[in-house]
């Protein structure tokens, strides 16, 4: 008898074959995205692994102002040390074929020794030429994406002037995938090389140093110093030792591994959880589809049922079949899946990573991956299965004997149809729809929901890259009140930069900073950390508190939010200082989320620490009426003066205008596939159910035309609740995605671009309509006598 | 009622089917004439070709070749939409199985089949209000399809195709689901509506009693008329 029953139901199921694969492949690719993303991190986090190693990445990194390299040639000998480079970093621009002006990292190097820290891997071509120093070396990917060749021209401009330089090499370097970069150009403008492209370039460091210290000074200087370690040495002793030979000359900022590798692997435990949640937008589709499917099986066979009930099969029987079956199904479906989205994903980061010359090394997926999606796959399923089979129990098996309805067929006058009449809507169409959808609610909360779903995702990317772009801009109007940003070659006193900048006519006032790299004991153990020396209570800047207060006594200091989490520092916390050959106490009053990542001391009581006057910038308001790009040039012009940088410079948009269409294009499609999807598959089912009524309204002397407007109207109802909805539920997806964000910027905040929801509203409503138009098609061939005569409507 | 103006003309109408690779002839050459006014019996057994001839009739369906002329128009060659437009201004249709809206009340169900011409509400009310007094069950206009009987769903679907006032009434089988008592009802009120109001009525059943009350009959067997009997009210 059971396996009767179980035939049965089997030729039910897939008697909607269409729509049961149709649903399957939802949870298909659910499990398979969940594995196969599951598969990439490992991966990716060996792969990196690998490549640093395979490009010597440092353990160690300090930026200074200018140490000449003989001074520091003792670090090699230090004990633990594997391999030192040393090297100038400026930010220049480059002119090429097609592209003007293009920001440049251009790194000064000894041309007759490739760097033993950060490898260049040549891809083509030749290293330097030592004989002919306008040769430089050009990252792969950047050459490639800019169609730039062995034997290109280009035109480097730094400190203002320009010279011609050829490709000779193309090399791969990670350098420029790292979240480091030269701290001390980057003040208040944090990630402006983030995600711009920018170019790097490997020249010959006498070049640099010519225009550097054109006329005076001394030539053979560095900026930067990377230093790796051997395995097995304490790197506190080795830090203290590197820093001990870059002595008595100041050092803007420190990294260490934790800052050069870490980071990105920080990252990837937040993209874990992003990971999750897109997995489990896909599964909680997936449910809603598979629930329709279900219910329009169950629905469409109620009188089937109800004689199977009046042959004595219980309830529980009838619903255990259709579990078992489905459950089988999804079981087999997450079966095809698992073994799938594990190479699917590894090929698919390998090419990410091959993209960017790496190697894709191999990582062994956690087991627990393979159980949660043998338990969620089939699950999915049997929960979306259960509700819609609990109906069996109302189908009385009387009413299937003699033909009649086995639901429930008829509603009351539902409110929207009262608002419909009141706004002076009160057509049969309309009557009809609202009816059929207030009497099949959870049908038309699965297309509200589904709508939202993919309104709430494509919401999400468009706050996110107007959020990421106004972040910064936000923030710099708020809290920076100058013009101009002022770097110095090498720490000047006060007299000096009066000097320096006095004679400019357009400067209003300047107020001077100091930046310096030091150690710091938080917790008994020394960390190498940077200290942002200003004036806090000037009228050049505000501070972004988090939590705690401002600067007002000495002793006192503020902490960047990214440092104090990785520090473990909260307000009120006493630090333990280096400045100069002082070791102070200080007292953390307030965590700030900023650009940097520093701590924030009062630039007075920091010079009462120091044996002289260091200021190693400026920040400046021009007067009134000037043209801050006309100023910005003329103190760039100057000899002490390495950068000179507008306030609309700083705060421009990280993302190229292409790389935030590209984010919002991809984020949009994604949400308007899962929107197709959902909305597809329930119209399809909610017009076979209605085939019967729709034909009857032909049949009536209804034309298609008018039948297809009534399947659009019902979509544009549920297009208006489904976007009002997608609103809150995007802005909850962009809570999740803010935690992400806040990672790259701290004062990360979603910005919405109203233009762009509106765009987004139209966007969902286009699509809900071109899901409907298989619906309407089939509408439009139906066989009105066979349909009227072979389906009971009542 | 009847009138000697002819209102339909069906000439040699055949219809074939194809069903996998063999082709069923369901109409094979019928011709006859319906009068203004008149109540037409259409009578055979399954698959003797009524319903087929009704579909013609009512331009649901087109025939193989033979054309049907209503008021002088040329149904057999309308595209779908021309005998959509047909449908919705020249017959009014009523089913087996009713096929009312099971959303709707029986009120509504007449309503929504005048409501494409009636823009005036109170206009629609009054006219689907007064058929279905007509029906008897204007007492139900408030009950959904569900909350009724058979025969009362029937008359719904009557007063319906009937509320439209179009020259003629096509039912298929409109008591095929009804008991015997219903089902003579039935018959009773549609013979009382046609000497009332002078539509022309084309019933088809398979229930040879009806030709007591029709003014003719048309047998079919196997698609084609197999003999035609005028009305004895008496008999």
């Amino acid at each position: 008898m059971a396996g009767t029953l179980l035939r049965k139901t089997r030729k039910e199921i897939f008697g909607q074959k269409g729509k049961v694969i149709s649903s399957l492949t939802l949870v298909f690719i659910g499990v398979f995205c969940f594995v196969a993303f599951s598969a990439m991190f490992p991966v990716m986090r060996v792969s990196l692994d690998a490549t640093y190693e395979t490009y010597a990445s440092p353990d160690f990194m300090a930026v200074a102002y200018a140490v000449p390299r003989e001074h520091i040639s003792g670090i090699k000998d230090i004990e633990g040390v594997e391999g030192v480079t040393s090297r100038y970093h400026i930010f220049g621009e480059a002119s090429f074929t097609g592209h003007d002006e293009n920001p440049a990292d251009i790194y000064g190097i000894d041309p007759n020794t490739p760097p033993e820290v950060f490898k260049l891997i040549l891809s083509e071509g030749t290293y330097l030429d030592p004989m002919n120093n306008h040769t430089i070396l050009v990252e792969r990917s950047f050459a490639s994406s800019n169609g730039l060749a062995l034997g290109s021209e280009l035109i480097l401009k730094v400190f203002g002037s320009e010279f011609e330089v050829e490709v000779v090499g193309i090399v791969n370097s990670i350098e420029h995938l790292l979240p480091h970069r030269n701290p001390k150009q980057l003040i208040h403008a944090p990630s402006r090389a983030t995600f711009s492209s920018i170019a790097p370039i490997w020249i010959d460091i006498s070049v640099l140093q010519d225009f550097l210290y054109a006329g005076s000074g001394e030539k053979d200087v560095v900026n930067e110093i990377l230093v790796r370690f051997e395995n097995g040495y304490n790197q506190t002793v080795i830090f203290n030792h590197i820093l001990s030979e870059i002595e008595p000359y100041p050092i803007v900022t420190t990294l260490e591994t934790n800052d050069l590798r870490s980071a990105e692997l920080q990252r990837f435990e937040i993209a874990d959880e992003a990971v999750v949640l897109f997995s489990g937008l896909i599964f909680v589709v997936a449910v809603f589809v598979v629930y329709t499917t279900v219910s329009r099986i169950i629905q469409s066979n109620s009188r089937s049922i109800g004689i199977s009930k009046s042959l004595g099969y219980s309830d529980a029987a009838i619903q255990r079949a259709y579990l078992l079956w489905l459950g089988v199904l999804a079981l087999i479906t997450t079966l095809i899946a698992i073994p799938l989205g594990e190479p699917g994903g590894q090929v698919f980061i390998s090419s990410i990573l091959t993209m960017y010359s790496m190697e894709a090394q191999t990582a062994a997926l956690s087991p627990i991956i393979y159980i949660v999606a043998l338990i969620v796959g089939p699950c999915s399923v049997l929960v979306a299965t259960y509700f819609p089979t609990r109906r069996i129990t109302g189908y009385e098996p009387i009413r299937a004997i003699r033909g009649w309805m086995m639901e429930k067929g008829y509603v009351g006058e539902p409110i929207l149809e009262k608002i419909g009449e009141k706004a002076g809507i009160s057509g049969y169409g309309f009557k009809y729809i609202v009816r059929s959808m207030s009497l099949n609610k959870m049908r038309a909360a699965l297309l509200i929901i589904g709508i939202s779903l993919g309104g709430a995702v494509a919401f999400m990317g468009t706050t996110l890259v107007t959020g990421y772009n106004t972040s910064i801009a936000t923030y710099m109007y708020q809290y920076e009140q100058w013009d101009l940003l002022v770097d110095f070659k090498q720490p000047l006193n006060t007299t000096q930069v009066e000097n320096l900048l006095a004679p400019i006519e357009g400067i209003d006032i300047y107020e001077p900073y100091l930046k310096l790299g030091t150690t710091a004991v938080v917790d008994e153990e020394e960390r190498l950390v940077s200290v942002l020396c200003l004036n806090s209570d000037g009228s050049l800047h505000r501070f972004n508190l988090e939590s705690g207060r401002t600067i007002q006594n000495t002793g006192e200091i503020l902490v960047d939010i990214t440092i104090a989490e990785m520090l473990g520092i909260s307000a009120n916390d006493a630090v333990n200082l280096t400045l100069g050959n002082s070791s102070i106490v200080s007292t953390v009053v307030g965590i700030v989320s900023s650009p940097l990542n520093v701590f924030y001391m009062e630039f007075a009581e920091a010079m009462s620490y120091l044996h002289q006057e260091m200021i190693s910038g400026a920040f400046v308001r021009i007067t009134t009426g000037s043209d801050p790009d006309a100023v910005a040039d003329e103190v760039f012009a100057l000899t002490d003066v390495e950068n000179s940088m507008t306030k609309l410079q700083a705060s421009s948009g990280t993302l190229s205008e292409t790389q935030g269409t590209a984010i919002s294009v991809g984020m949009a499609a994604m949400a308007m596939i899962l929107l197709l999807a959902v909305v597809w598959n329930i119209v399809s089912i909610s017009t076979s159910e209605r085939t019967p009524e729709l034909a009857q309204l032909e049949a009536l002397g209804w034309s298609r035309n008018m039948l297809t407007r009534l399947l659009l109207v019902e979509v544009l109802i549920v297009s208006c609740f489904g976007i009002i909805l997608s609103i809150p539920l995007g802005q909850l997806f962009t809570g999740f995605l803010n935690e992400f964000m806040k990672t790259y910027i701290p004062f990360y905040e979603p910005s919405i671009d109203f233009a762009m929801v509106l765009v987004i509203g139209l966007l969902t409503i286009f699509t809900a309509i071109i899901a409907v138009i298989p619906a309407a098609r089939k509408l439009r061939r139906i066989d009105i006598d066979r349909v009227i005569r072979e389906r009971l409507m009542s | 009622m009847t009138s000697s103006t002819s209102l339909v003309q069906i000439e040699d109408i055949k219809k074939d089917y194809t069903l996998g690779e063999t082709i069923v002839h369901a109409l094979r050459g019928i011709s006859f004439e319906i009068m203004e006014g008149e109540f037409l019996a259409i009578l055979g057994q399954s698959g003797s070709g009524k319903t087929t001839l009704l579909n013609m009739l009512s331009a649901l369906d087109v025939p193989t070749s033979g054309r049907v002329v209503v008021a002088g128009t040329d149904i057999s060659n309308m595209s779908r939409d021309e005998r959509t437009h047909f449908r919705r201004t020249s017959v009014g249709l009523v089913f087996q199985f009713y096929n009312l809206f099971p959303t709707l009340t029986a009120l509504e169900n007449v309503e929504i089949g005048i409501a494409l011409d009636i823009k005036d509400k109170q206009e629609l009310r009054r006219r689907a209000s007064h058929y279905l007094e007509l029906v008897g069950i204007l007492d139900k206009a408030t009950n959904y399809p569900s909350q009724m009987s058979g025969g009362e769903q029937q008359r719904v679907a009557i007063a319906r195709g009937l509320a439209k006032q179009s020259p003629i009434l096509i039912l298929d089988e409109p008591t095929g689901n009804l008991d015997a008592e219903t089902s003579d009802a039935i018959w009773a009120l549609l013979k009382e509506l046609n000497t009332k109001t002078g539509a022309t009525i084309i019933a088809v059943t398979h229930q040879i009693s009806v030709s007591r009350v029709a003014d003719r009959s048309i047998f079919l067997r196997s698609g084609k008329v197999y003999g035609v009997s005028e009305s004895n009210e008496e008999g």
